[in-house]
């Protein structure tokens, strides 16, 4: 049983100075250890920038055909597969947070084993079950229904790889809500369904924002579920990592210009994701 | 300063990396005096040369040789990004004249097999003749134009139309109105159509010969001059390499009798 209080940003804490001086304190090794790390990950952005920089010509690259279908199709799927994400996720999330014994540790382990899982390992198991040759997908065919090769498809992709992401920063959001709250907001008289929107969801928005945010992010970037299971088409399921992959192998300066691009959104999201966690939610109680 | 606590655990996750690591390690590292090669090789010649290579590693010993499959215009881009390898086989003179412009080659490249094309079909599907490729949702699977064999498939169905084989000059469009993906190598469109993802594909013979075995996939008869449609793989060593002389034996081998035989065996012609 969980009854801690509101997880909240630690506006109390020693911050930036205390940071400095356990810099300091740090061994030089843990600290040249740490600059590689650092060097690590910021030389390839900055290389993949600088050359995507020096292509003649950038905005023909991302106004081509290739670019602006598979960045359309990239946002309509990512922004489908969110709204399935919220919609099935949420229950599911708070479920698993009010909820013990082992089924729900069994049902917690499968709702997160995609995140661990190769998406290509769940591109074949989504084949396996909703492909034409699949365990409800010739049930499906006869019904008239074809997934594999469509739009459809790569949404499936998505949902099933980012889902895990909202939903496991939405279970811990619903947990450190404590369940006090929500037991004097109904015995004041508020229904079950107005406690969860106007007392739960507020104190969880910041965890729920974060899950959000990584669960769009992990299906703008899904690659191997989606060329195992819906294939590569310019316009239906050809999105931005997969056109990357094609230009790849015809003109490296398009998948550079897309990639960098690509990048940019990320970078893009994750700094709104900062600033909107950051943001006290519970303020509107 | 705040006091935490301190929670000792038994071998941390890391020493247990760490060691893993360092078998990793000893497995890597060569043992004895083994020259090894890097073959880089269409997709299409996967099954014919593993045993290729390893026919050469019985007749050379103390030689390995280290195989890297995709479709060739993958494994150009790989070269002129600076992959390492020793020999090149493409399943096209395009692919092959680009790794040749950039550099990438010494010698002259040796035509040393070629392949009529096949279209294939899932077993269950209702895909019987050509004609049926152009039936309204009928799904059909090629590779990409930028792919050899989604070129030569190109060439296929413009020739299928062009012909008086009854199909109509629009065939080769409404073909193509059913493609539902175009994947990136001629591997990949042979195992979306063994698997009953996709109702058919267009792939080389070999590869047809491949599903065919698999008892889920069968092959279309074609009609007569349609084989004049045919890829031709060329072989050639890269420049700069570590083992030039290994490289010209296995390039010699491939030309070879035994080789030749080994590619006539999965259904690829002499060029």
């Amino acid at each position: 049983m969980n009854r801690e209080p509101p997880v909240t940003a630690p506006n109390g804490s020693p911050g930036r100075f205390s940071l400095v001086l356990r810099w300091k304190a740090g061994s030089s090794l843990g600290g040249a250890a740490g600059l590689i790390y650092i060097l690590f990950i910021g030389l390839p952005i900055i290389a993949l920038l600088a050359r995507a920089a020096q292509q003649d010509d950038l905005w023909g690259a991302i106004s081509g055909d290739l670019a602006l279908n598979a960045l359309r199709l990239s946002i309509v799927t990512s922004v489908i597969a969110i709204g399935v994400v919220i919609s099935a996720g949420t229950p599911v999330a708070y479920a698993l947070a009010r909820s013990e014994g082992w089924l729900a540790r069994v049902i917690d382990g499968m709702v997160e084993l995609p995140i661990v899982l190769p998406p290509v390992v769940a591109g074949v198991a989504m084949l396996m079950a909703f492909g034409r040759g699949g365990l409800i997908g010739g049930w499906l065919a006869g019904a008239g229904i074809d997934i594999s090769f469509t739009t459809t498809a790569v949404v499936f992709a998505q949902v099933f790889v980012a889902a895990p992401f909202y939903i496991r920063s939405a279970k811990l959001g619903f947990q450190s809500v404590a369940q006090d709250y929500e037991e004097v907001s109904q015995t004041l008289g508020m229904s079950p369904f107005s406690t969860f929107m106007r007392v739960t969801l507020p104190l969880a928005a910041p965890a729920i924002i974060t899950g959000l945010g990584l669960s769009w992010a992990r299906a703008l970037s899904e690659f191997g579920a989606t060329m195992m299971f819906a294939g590569n088409l310019l316009g239906e399921t050809q999105t931005m990592p997969l056109a990357i992959m094609t230009a790849m192998e015809t003109s490296l300066g398009s998948a550079l210009v897309l990639s960098a691009f690509l990048l940019a959104v990320s970078i893009i999201a994750l700094a709104a994701l900062t600033l909107a966690s950051r943001r006290r939610w519970s303020g509107r109680i | 300063m705040r006091k935490r606590p301190r929670i000792h655990h038994g071998p941390s996750a890391l020493s247990w990396v760490a060691a893993l690591l360092v078998l990793m390690a000893a497995g890597c590292g060569n043992s004895g005096t083994t020259a090894t090669i890097t073959v880089f090789a269409a997709a299409s010649l996967t099954d014919s040369f593993q045993e290729i290579a390893s026919e050469f590693e019985t007749m050379n010993p103390g030689t390995e040789v280290k195989l890297n499959f995709a479709g060739s215009q993958r494994l150009r881009s790989q070269l002129e990004l600076g992959a390492s390898a020793d020999v090149f086989a493409s399943a096209d003179q395009v692919q092959m004249s680009l790794a040749e412009n950039a550099g990438l080659i010494t010698g002259i490249p040796v035509t040393f097999a070629a392949a009529s094309l096949a279209v294939i079909a899932h077993s269950d599907s209702e895909v019987h003749e050509l004609r049926d490729l152009a039936d309204p949702g009928t799904k059909l699977v090629l590779a990409h134009e930028s792919v050899p064999a989604g070129h030569y498939a190109g060439q296929l169905l413009d020739h299928l139309a062009a012909t008086r084989s009854g199909l109509g000059a629009d065939f080769a469009q409404r073909v193509r109105a059913n493609v539902v993906s175009e994947e990136t190598s001629a591997k990949f469109v042979e195992q979306k159509v063994v698997l009953g993802q996709a109702d058919a594909g267009i792939v080389y013979r070999p590869g047809a010969l491949t599903a065919a075995a698999t008892g889920e996939a069968r092959e279309l008869p074609l009609p007569q001059g349609a084989q004049d449609v045919r890829a031709l793989y060329p072989i050639a060593a890269i420049e700069g390499a570590d083992h030039p002389q290994l490289s010209a034996a296995f390039i010699e081998f491939v030309l070879s009798d035994p080789a030749q035989r080994i590619l006539a065996g999965y259904g690829f012609d002499e060029p």
